[in-house]
This record gives C-alpha cells, sequence and structure tokens, in this order.
C-alpha cells in the first residue's frame, strides 16, 4: 500500500528540540509520525495544509494534572456546581486539543485505584496519556527502607509500575500522609520526622526512591510533591528536599506551593522565597520543576496529601472529601476560590510568576497550573500572554494588595518570555522532561502531533484558538472545530525488575490488603491502545 | 488474563469476584464442569446462592409482547421504539460491567435520552453538601480499633464484612484483631449485629436524626438538656462519645440505602470527629454494580446522578433538572430483576410507558416488558471492571460460557439499529 | 400590551421555556419570537409550535395560560418585567430569578425561586420541595427577594438561603430552612420535622399552632413580642399575601442551631416548641 502523506506547507516552525526558531519549513507526515520529504517529487499529500503566515509547534504536553481516577471522580459528584473545572473525560479530551495539548499525564494515582483510572484514560479522547504512581507512603517501600534492602525497593518500584501500568514513581508527602492516617494532626513537617511504626524519614524514602527510579533508568525521574505544601515558610523543606536529592535526577511539582515564606505566625511575613530556591534550581541541572500557577476564580484543590484536603477544608470552611488508600496513599478535595483582593492568593499568583521569570533555563520548567488545584488548563493562554506582555503583567499587578504589589520582585522584572521560549515550556520541556522521545519536537521519528496557530498581537487570542490541530497524522480541530475525536494511547513503563521479590511481596500483600494478589495488576485489554515508553 | 486451570473435566477459577453483596469478596474458588457450577469455595451462603443458584438459561433469547423473538427482531423492536420517543429513560445499570455503562451512556446520548441509576441518592446529596472522609476497606482493616454500625446488619447483609474488613483481622496496627477492636451498634431493632457490639445502643424508630444531632453536640462540647433523646439516655450516648474520643482511627458503617437528614448527619459526625482523632464513614452498599454504574456515568457525563441528553447540546443534569421518570414515553431498564419495575416507586406511571428490558435472569417474565432481551448472567457469565462499595476497582471474569449475549453487546446492537434507522 | 403564550395540546412531554422572559424578548419582532427555541422532550423547537402566540411584550409583561403543569422554568432568569400564569406549572419557577414579579394562579412544582437574587413571585397554590433552595452542591440558595405561597409547600424549603422572604400561607413539609444562613421563613400551618436544622443565623417563624418538632440542639431563649412581625406583616399585607392568621400575642423564641454557629431563631405560638 502507498503511505498517504498529509502536508503542512510554507508554515513558521518552531522547533525548539530541533534548533528551529521560527524558519518557514514544510512538515510531512505520514502512519501518525513524522517523516522525510518523499524522494519522489511527483509524490502528492493526501492532503495539504497551507499553514503560510501561521505558527507551527509540537503539540501541547501537560506534564502535571488531575484529569482522572478516583479522587477527580469524586469531585465531579461532589461539586456539580464547579463542573466546568472538572469536565467529563470526553470534554477533558476536546478541551486539552481546543488548547492544542495532544499528551497529559495525571501526576497522582493510587495504584490501588489504578484500574479505575485506566478506564477514565480509555475514555479521554484526543491525547495521548499517562499517570504517576503514588509510592511516597507506600509501606513496602518504607518496609524495604527499615530494613536496609535498596535492591528490594528497586525491584518493588518496578513491579508497582509494571502492574499499575504507570509512567513515573510519583512522591506525595512522603511520610506525612502515612503519619495522618496514623493518628490526628499526625504529619511530617521535616525531612527527618519519624514516620510511625516504619521507623523511617522522609528524607530517606525521598532519596531511595529517586535513586530506584534511576536505577531503573525509567523516562522520568521521580516526581516529588514535597512536605508543607502551601504552608508559610516552607521553602526551607523545598530547599532541603532539593539538596536531598543532589545525585539524582528529580522534578519538583507545582513548585509554586511549596515556595513560601513566613510561618512564624505573623501572617504579614507571608511572601514570596523564590529567590533561593531558583537560584538552587538554577544551579542543578539534576532538578527540573513545574509551577502550578494559579489563576484567580475558582478551583478545585485535589490531592494525594490527605492532609492538605482537610487544612483546605478547614480554611476555606467547605466540603472537604477524604479517602485514605490501604497501604498506599491519602486523598483531599476541597473547592477554593482565589480571589486577587486576598493578600495569601495574590502572593501565590505573583509567586508562580517569579519562578517562570527567574528560572534561567526554560528547559527544565514547565507550564501547568496543577490543574485543577490553581485552576484549569484552559488558563495557558492567559498565563502565556502574561509570560510574554511585561505591560499586561503589570497591570496585574497593579491591581493587587499593596504588600504583593511592592514586595514581589515582579515589579522589577522585565522579562518577556519569545515564542520559542513558550514552546518550551509548554512541549519541548516537558516531553524531554518525561523522556517522550516522540514528543515535543517535529524532527524525523517524532510522533505526528502538530499544533498550528494564527499569529495575533495579543497572546492569549493566539494559543487560546489554534487553527489547526493534528495529533498522531490526524486532523482532530479545524478553525477551532472538533474534526475527529481520535483514541488517543495510553503511555507506560514496563521495567525490567528483579522477580525474585515476588514471593515476599505477594505474603506481604495477601496480609494486607484488601483485595487479592491476582486481582491488582491492570491487564492490558483494561487500558485500550497502548505504548510502553523504553 | 484467564487465571483458571484444569483438574480432571473440571475448571478452577481462583480468586474469583463475588457480586452477591457490597462486599465484592474476591477469593472466591468456583468449580466449574461443563456449563455448571460445582462449588463456590469461601463464598458465604448469600454468595453460594448466587454462584450455584446459576442455570444455564434456556427458551427464547427475547420476547415480544410476551411471545418468543429471535434477538435481531426484538432489537429492532427496541430501535423503534426508543428512537420514536421523545423523552425515553435508560435505568438501572446495576448489573453491567463498565463496558455495559459506556454503551448505555453512548445508547442514551443517540437516543436523546435520560440515564438514571436507582438508589443512594442521600449519600450523594450529603457529599455534595459536607463532603466524605472514607477510606478503602482495608484501612479499616488495619487500622479501625472502633467501628460503629449505624443501622444496618451487616453479619446478615454482609456476611464476610466483619471477618475479612471489619472485626477479626490482625495487623501491624491491630495485632489482637478483634481483641484490639471495639464495635458499638446503634438500631432501632434487635439486628444479629447488634448482639456482636461491645456497647448496643437501641434506640427509638424514627428518632435516628435526633440522636445524630445530641452526638454532633456531644463531640463539640455544647451541653443539651435533656434526660433522654431517641429513647436512650443521655449518660448512654456521652458513653458512646467517650468511645469516639478514646478510638485512633475509628469508622462509622451504616445502610447505603439510607435516605433523609441521617446521612448528611453521619457524614459530618464524621467530619467534625476528625477535629479530634481519624474518623471515616462507609456506606454499605448493596451487590451489584451500583457503584461502578455511578462512577462510569460520572466520569462519562462530567455528571452525577440523574442525566439526559438533549438535541444540540451535551449531557445536561436531571438531579435538579424535571421529574424524568415520569415524563418518560420510553424506557429501558437493565436489570437482573425479571420484574423490577414493580418495585420502583413510580410503577403506576412507569407502567402505562412501553418498556424494554434486558435481564440477566434466568426465568424472566416474557411478559415484563414490550420488549424483553436475555442477557449473559451477570457476575457468573460476563467479564469487565466492577466497582466495590468502597470504589476499589476489581477484575469479573466469566467463570461460565453464556448463550446470551452481554448487556454491552445488546446496548450496542440496540444503538447501531438506532443510526442505522437515522441514516 | 402584553405577549400571551397559551398552550393548547395536552402532551405530557416536559417542556421548558428557558430565556422566555419579558427582559429578553422585548423588542423582538413577533415573527422572531415565534421562532425562539424551546425544549419539548429531547428536541429544540420553535415557540410557536407549543404555544399560540398573541400580543407583544412590549410592556414587559407574558401572560402564560392552558396546560402548563409539563411547562418548567418559567420566568427563570429573569431580571425585570412581568409574568402572569393563570394555571399550574412546572418545575424551576423564578429560579435564579434576579428582578421582576412572577405571579400564578395555581399551583407550582419544585425549586420555584430557587438561588434567585430578588425579584418577587407569589403563587395562590401549593408548592413542591426546595422553595427558595440552593441546587445541589451550591453553598447558597436564595440571596434576595420574595416568595409567596398561599396554599402549602414541601420539603427543604429556603436550604441554605442567605436573605430574603419565604412566607407559606399553609403546611410545610422536612427540613425547612436546611443550613440556612441568614432570611426569614414564615409557615402559617403545620411544619415538618427538623426545621432550622443546620441554621446559622435567620428567622423561622412556625404560625400553625400544634407542637413543632425541634431538634435538640435548639434551646429555648424566652416569651417575648417579637419587634420584626408587625412590620414584616405590614410588608406582606401590602403585597397582597392575604388569608392567614398572623399571631398577635407573645411568641416563644429558641436559638439554634447549637452546632452551626447556633444564632437562628425560630418562633412558635405559645408553648409549641417542642424537643
Amino acid at each position: 500500500m502507498i503511505p498517504e502523506f498529509l502536508k503542512i506547507a510554507g508554515g513558521t516552525v518552531y522547533d525548539p528540540a530541533n534548533g528551529i526558531d521560527g524558519e518557514v519549513r514544510d512538515l510531512w507526515m505520514s502512519g501518525g509520525k513524522i517523516v522525510e520529504a518523499p524522494s519522489d517529487f511527483e509524490t502528492r499529500p493526501a492532503r495539504t495544509i497551507d499553514a503560510k503566515g501561521l505558527v507551527v509547534m509540537p503539540g501541547g504536553v501537560d506534564m502535571h494534572c488531575h484529569i482522572v481516577g478516583s479522587k477527580v471522580n469524586a469531585a465531579r459528584m461532589m461539586c456539580p456546581e464547579h463542573g466546568e473545572i472538572i469536565p467529563s473525560t470526553t470534554s477533558t479530551g476536546l478541551r486539552y486539543a481546543g488548547l492544542g495539548y495532544t499528551t497529559a499525564f495525571d501526576a497522582a494515582i493510587a495504584p490501588l485505584a489504578a484500574r479505575h483510572a485506566h478506564e477514565e484514560l480509555v475514555d479521554t479522547p484526543c491525547i495521548d496519556r499517562g499517570f504517576f504512581a503514588l509510592m511516597g507512603n507506600n509501606h513496602y517501600i518504607m518496609r524495604a527502607i527499615r530494613q536496609n534492602e535498596p535492591d528490594r525497593l528497586k525491584a518493588f518500584v518496578g513491579w508497582l509500575l509494571g502492574a499499575s501500568k504507570g509512567f513515573a514513581a510519583k512522591l506525595v508527602n512522603p511520610g506525612g500522609v502515612e503519619n495522618w492516617k496514623n493518628r490526628p494532626e499526625g504529619n511530617a513537617r521535616d525531612l527527618e520526622t519519624r514516620v510511625d511504626h516504619f521507623e523511617v524519614t522522609p528524607g530517606q524514602i525521598l532519596a531511595s526512591v529517586a535513586w530506584a527510579a534511576d536505577e531503573l533508568r525509567l523516562p522520568h525521574p521521580v516526581h516529588v510533591h514535597t512536605l508543607n505544601l502551601g504552608l508559610p515558610g516552607n521553602w526551607t523543606t523545598t530547599l532541603q528536599t532539593m539538596k536531598r536529592l543532589e545525585g539524582h535526577r528529580a522534578h519538583m511539582a507545582h513548585i509554586q506551593f511549596h515556595s513560601y515564606d513566613g510561618g512564624d505566625g505573623d501572617e504579614s511575613t507571608f511572601g514570596s522565597k523564590v529567590g533561593p530556591l531558583v537560584e538552587y534550581l538554577n544551579d542543578h541541572p539534576n532538578l527540573t520543576v513545574d509551577v502550578g500557577q494559579i489563576v484567580f476564580g475558582p478551583a478545585i484543590g485535589m490531592t494525594a496529601d490527605g492532609p492538605v484536603g482537610h487544612f483546605l477544608g478547614r480554611l476555606y470552611g467547605t466540603k472537604w472529601y477524604s479517602n485514605d488508600i490501604e497501604q498506599e496513599t491519602g486523598c483531599g478535595v476541597a473547592p477554593i476560590e482565589y480571589r486577587n483582593t486576598t493578600a495569601v492568593h495574590a502572593w501565590q499568583w505573583a509567586i508562580g510568576l517569579e519562578w517562570f521569570l527567574l528560572a534561567r533555563d526554560p528547559w527544565r520548567i514547565a507550564m501547568s497550573t496543577d490543574h485543577p488545584n490553581g485552576g484549569s488548563f484552559l488558563a495557558y493562554p492567559r498565563i502565556i500572554k502574561l509570560l510574554m506582555d511585561a505591560t499586561f503583567r503589570k497591570d496585574a499587578l497593579a491591581a493587587l494588595p499593596a504588600e504583593v504589589r511592592e514586595r514581589s520582585v515582579l515589579r522589577d522584572l522585565d522579562r518577556q518570555y519569545s515564542l520559542s521560549e513558550i514552546a518550551i515550556i509548554t512541549r519541548a520541556g516537558p516531553a524531554r522532561m518525561l523522556g517522550l522521545t516522540n514528543k515535543g519536537h517535529l524532527g524525523i521519528g517524532a510522533d505526528a502531533d502538530v499544533t498550528i496557530y494564527t499569529p495575533d498581537p495579543d497572546p492569549e487570542v493566539m494559543f487560546a484558538l489554534p487553527r489547526y490541530v493534528i495529533h498522531r497524522g490526524r486532523i482532530v480541530v479545524e478553525q477551532g472545530e472538533i474534526r475527529e475525536a481520535t483514541r488517543g494511547r495510553t503511555l507506560h513503563v514496563a521495567p525490567d525488575y528483579d522477580r525474585g521479590v515476588e514471593p515476599d511481596l505477594q505474603k506481604w500483600f495477601e496480609s494486607s490488603y484488601s483485595i487479592r494478589w491476582r486481582n491488582y495488576p491492570v491487564e492490558a485489554d483494561t487500558i485500550g491502545e497502548s505504548e510502553v515508553v523504553p | 488474563m484467564d487465571p483458571s486451570r484444569t483438574v480432571d473435566d473440571r475448571r478452577i477459577w481462583p480468586d474469583s469476584v463475588c457480586t452477591a453483596c457490597g462486599c465484592l469478596c474476591d477469593d472466591i474458588v468456583v468449580k466449574v464442569k461443563g456449563d455448571r457450577i460445582l462449588e463456590a469455595q469461601g463464598a458465604c451462603s448469600i454468595g453460594e446462592g448466587h454462584f450455584l443458584g446459576n442455570r444455564r438459561g434456556d427458551g427464547p433469547e427475547a420476547w415480544i409482547h410476551g411471545e418468543p423473538a429471535n434477538f435481531d427482531e426484538a432489537v429492532e423492536r427496541a430501535a423503534i421504539l426508543l428512537a420514536g420517543a421523545s423523552c425515553p429513560l435508560v435505568i438501572g445499570l446495576q448489573e453491567c460491567t463498565t463496558e455495559g455503562h459506556r454503551a448505555a451512556v453512548e445508547l442514551a446520548e443517540s437516543i436523546g435520552g435520560g440515564l438514571e441509576v436507582p438508589g443512594v441518592s442521600a449519600t450523594i446529596l450529603s457529599l455534595q453538601s459536607v463532603g466524605e472522609v472514607t477510606c478503602t476497606l482495608g484501612e479499616i482493616q488495619n487500622r479501625a480499633d472502633f467501628v460503629l454500625i449505624w443501622r444496618a446488619d451487616p453479619v446478615r447483609t454482609h456476611p464476610r464484612l466483619f471477618s475479612r474488613h471489619v472485626l477479626e483481622p490482625r495487623s501491624d496496627f491491630l495485632p489482637g484483631g478483634r481483641n484490639d477492636r471495639f464495635l458499638a451498634v446503634v438500631d432501632i431493632r434487635e439486628t444479629t449485629t447488634l448482639k456482636e457490639a461491645d456497647l448496643a445502643i437501641p434506640m427509638d424508630e424514627g428518632a435516628e436524626v435526633e440522636a445524630l444531632w445530641l452526638l454532633r453536640a456531644l463531640v463539640k462540647g455544647i451541653a443539651i438538656e435533656a434526660e433522654q433523646i431517641a429513647g436512650v439516655a443521655l449518660k448512654d450516648w456521652q458513653a458512646l462519645v467517650e468511645r469516639f474520643r478514646a478510638a485512633r482511627y475509628g469508622a462509622i458503617l451504616y445502610d447505603g440505602r439510607s435516605n433523609g437528614l441521617s446521612v448528611r448527619g453521619i457524614h459530618s459526625l464524621v467530619r467534625e470527629l476528625n477535629e479530634r482523632t481519624r474518623f471515616v464513614v462507609m456506606p454499605l452498599h448493596s451487590g451489584g454494580n451500583g457503584v461502578g454504574a455511578r462512577n462510569v456515568l460520572t466520569w462519562r457525563t462530567g455528571l452525577p446522578g440523574a442525566v439526559r441528553f438533549v438535541e444540540g447540546q451535551g449531557p445536561l443534569s436531571s438531579d435538579a433538572g424535571l421529574p424524568s421518570a415520569t415524563a418518560a414515553d420510553a424506557v429501558l431498564v437493565v436489570s437482573g430483576n425479571p420484574m423490577v419495575m414493580d418495585n420502583e416507586p413510580t410503577t403506576e406511571v412507569r407502567r402505562k410507558i412501553p418498556r424494554v428490558l434486558l435481564t440477566g435472569n434466568q426465568e424472566p417474565h416474557p411478559q415484563a416488558a414490550e420488549v424483553v432481551i436475555r442477557t449473559a448472567a451477570f457476575g457468573i457469565e460476563t467479564s469487565g471492571t466492577v466497582y466495590r462499595m468502597d470504589g476499589v476497582p476489581l477484575p469479573l471474569r466469566a467463570v461460565v460460557a453464556s448463550r446470551f449475549p452481554t448487556v454491552e453487546a445488546v446496548l450496542r446492537s440496540i444503538e447501531h439499529r438506532v443510526r442505522e434507522r437515522r441514516a | 400590551m402584553a405577549l400571551l403564550l397559551r398552550r393548547t395540546d395536552e402532551s405530557d412531554l416536559p417542556i421548558e421555556v428557558i430565556g422566555v422572559r419579558p427582559d429578553r424578548l422585548r423588542g423582538m419582532p413577533p415573527a422572531e419570537i415565534g421562532r425562539f427555541p424551546i425544549r419539548h422532550g429531547n428536541r429544540t423547537v420553535p415557540l410557536a409550535e407549543v404555544f399560540q402566540i398573541k400580543g407583544d411584550p412590549s410592556d414587559e409583561r407574558i401572560d402564560f395560560e392552558g396546560n402548563l403543569r409539563n411547562v418548567h422554568r418559567i420566568g427563570a432568569q429573569m431580571s425585570a418585567g412581568r409574568i402572569v400564569v393563570d394555571g399550574c406549572t412546572g418545575w424551576h419557577l423564578a429560579a435564579q430569578m434576579s428582578g421582576g414579579t412572577i405571579e400564578v394562579s395555581g399551583d407550582a412544582g419544585d425549586w420555584v425561586g430557587a438561588e434567585m437574587t430578588n425579584g418577587h413571585v407569589s403563587i395562590c397554590g401549593s408548592v413542591g420541595d426546595l422553595v427558595g433552595a440552593s441546587y445541589p452542591g451550591s453553598r447558597r440558595g436564595m440571596t434576595n427577594g420574595t416568595i409567596l405561597v398561599g396554599g402549602s409547600a414541601g420539603a427543604e424549603i429556603g436550604r441554605s438561603m442567605r436573605r430574603g422572604t419565604i412566607a407559606i400561607g399553609g403546611a410545610c413539609g422536612d427540613h425547612a430552612g436546611l443550613g440556612m444562613i441568614a432570611g426569614t421563613i414564615l409557615v402559617f400551618g403545620s411544619c415538618g420535622r427538623y426545621p432550622g436544622a443546620e441554621m446559622r443565623r435567620g428567622t423561622i417563624g412556625l404560625f400553625g399552632g400544634g407542637p413543632v418538632p425541634l431538634l435538640p440542639t435548639f434551646r429555648r431563649a424566652g416569651r417575648f413580642r417579637p419587634q420584626f412581625l408587625a412590620l414584616i406583616e405590614r410588608e406582606l399585607r401590602r403585597t397582597g399575601f392575604a388569608g392567614v392568621d398572623w399571631p398577635s400575642g407573645k411568641l416563644d423564641l429558641y436559638h439554634g442551631d447549637l452546632l452551626s454557629l447556633g444564632k437562628g431563631e425560630i418562633w412558635t405560638r405559645e408553648g409549641g416548641g417542642l424537643a
């Protein structure tokens, strides 16, 4: 059979992974991949998109969001009044496509409920997707650390990712959630806190799992939501965490929520400590971050950090959902309303932007709102405008309470992101951080995920309404209309691990879980079309 | 993956899931000879009834107006009925797997209909007003040193709940098992469960809400001037509250079918208890896969509870929308119960409405609906994902083959015919 | 001249007249009004397919006539003008309205004035559940305005209401004023169980006489002659709320719900409050 070609002709291409910064080029694709232009000049593409004057980028990659699984579905059930922020799986996929995104990862899935998450992923159209498996409060991991058996731990991480068909190892408030499950007000306030029953510390969990992820050669390193999320003065813990991860690759999630000054009980000392943290990041290429930018308006706090859910529910006096998941994690959900008149919220907004503007290497900082924690991913075009347009940003800052206006370094920052830098933080960078060699770029052999924008003086307009979105070589969006809801693939890993661990593991499993060992792994037929990422 | 093995002329299915009650025990060893189930090792009496009561259905695959019909005729008739309706409704759905729910959503969309999973509205409403502090059963199994059963009789309705998850198990946290746990039971009548309690509080019928409000007040330290509430002396309620306070990880289990303000009261009480200690709540749901139905419908439509599809719009909520059940002009019931409609409160209204019934029951009533289509028996002849009452998903594996198609296959056939007719 | 919408058929299918309100239709040419899309079962149809249309809404008034029991959302989200219904209506009458007046000669279904922010609704007959209530998940019910019901009302009236007045000439069902934040509910007939559960502030007057079943988390505060009542009585009489027996002597006052702030007031006729 003669392959069918799709050609994008004459677009201005931004493909930073391949060093292409706004060059007029043709792109050919076939069989869902970017291909060489056919050598035979007679070959006509089945379709040509005339992209003259248009901007061509790889499809967007969201590396940290919460879009599927038991916690998202609990939020849908609890908050029908916020259906706009937590829509159905179908709408989620269509909305990502509508924004020019073709890949997204849910950042927090309990392996025990992995089957549920996969069923939702299958029902999320138009994007390739996967999830990070929660293991920061896993009993077997803590046991292996206590018994000083790193090889057992490494094998377990491999087994767990394979069994849940997850993509990466995720730590959420390591040790702290277990303490909260074990006693009222229990938590971990610093890396040396002792975890009840297990005699290990958060610092040990961080270092051990980071090591295991490296040893297993996972495409994405350990993905860390560290202790004290959202609390005043938490920047010291964040810095300690980064230091503790020295010698390993690691990703620090929604760093905005972990960069706060204060904590001495005096509310007026709340503020930004981005300075020392970003300096550390700039000097340590082993680390990457995503921002977790907040946007003013309604949001849903949604986290595996059980005590944070409790904190939010109490702080705002809202309804609160919590779900403790045996041997693995917690889960908290509570609605939030970010107001630009509330000083703490205004600080959070400013702190996120400080991160974007002070991080030196755009390849190591990714766009995220930690959807829906900081607000919907639909806010990305607005955030892009805040980054590209310093005047717009300063006007927005001017509307905030005086203490933020006057104390945030934002007022002195004139940096404006270029289109190429936007392409890095929204697709090329996250794809590289995730270890997805076929995503985030337009080189030969890449997945044919392409977004075509109409240039506009207003970046928000430009990025909110892509002219074309192509997913695996199929046109999903054309002129703002959905053309085809493509099926998408689930991306997961299948690490090699020492199977010798299984008898002990099974024994432990059968004595602790409420389900049988045999019924835990997710089978291939549950996850739809999929791809193992090496 | 097929985990079964064959010994002599028998096929043995280890770790099978039993859908007879909400426990969804997944450790049943089912032994099958040919198409007959010989044994369901490990199952309780309800579970045994579920597995061993299954007989291969014989007789016609469908009926139209009580007359035997073949599958294609019945599907055609169902499609005409549903596609021609202006306000069709799909209800039931507790007895199929995720695939069936997906097919039901797609069919409802294609006919512009409503979708409803009966039951648990009070639990959802309570979740929507105060939230829910809950856990998976394994947490109760490993940590709960205090359990309160509030007006439920799990010893009878969920026979293995106590031994597998709630009372007996030993764990690193509770090495003494039953001896490390305290069981309190509050009920209005002498139940089997009440007899097992370390603290039994029999209360007056119809006064649950007063009792819950009182408990909440005592937990919050609000003085109440009353000698007795709900027929129980104040000091006895105080004794219960002392037990709440002494708990490290408390759990309150109640009947998932409960209604009214008491559910909100229980959920609020649990939330308030978390100000002092750890507490969780869990509604005890009945068998089948109603939990899965609500989950799938929620993620597929974005809306909890009842939804409806209207031409040119996405799914709309009919929770607070319209009295869809009474307004329907055609109803598709997906159920194992051959006479399901007789159990519905709106029978009188719905009886007049043309109905299609999909049933996995072995002896369906040919006149239960205008069109009756038989499906594989849920939980025995079907595979897929089911959701336990705590939301934990489990793989269901067919242990015997069926003569009849699955619910999803029938729904997709009907949808296919609807689309063909439109085109 | 008013716009007259007369329903002529008798089908039971639900009809939703979203957007058919004076502030929206005013100034619209008659042909366009006829084409105005409404929901009929699972289809969208032009207004003229279901209603005979006469007159025009230039004076911001719409009159509904005919079989309206299954016509839902009359006056929902209306911000100004007047709607007069001759007959009984379906659900969500006046829901989320922000201004204007709605008068109904017969009954209305559930969700009358749910989450309304202002305006005036009066219904001569009886109404269903959730008058002035919050929708599922929402934190607030009605935040202002008046709902007057001549007959009886169902359960959970005034759920999470924030401000405004609900007056029921007849009886009301269970959980009146559930979680109410503030505002006033007056009931002149008997009252169902657990009025004022989780109320924070606000006033519930239960004037039907006979025992009122209160939760144990309400505390008797004494017997007084309430000052506010005369004001409300004058105001409601002015708007045509008549035929009820206003209490004249002293009333018993209870404070609650002690579980949530406890600044709510429940007033009953002497000796009415029974736990």
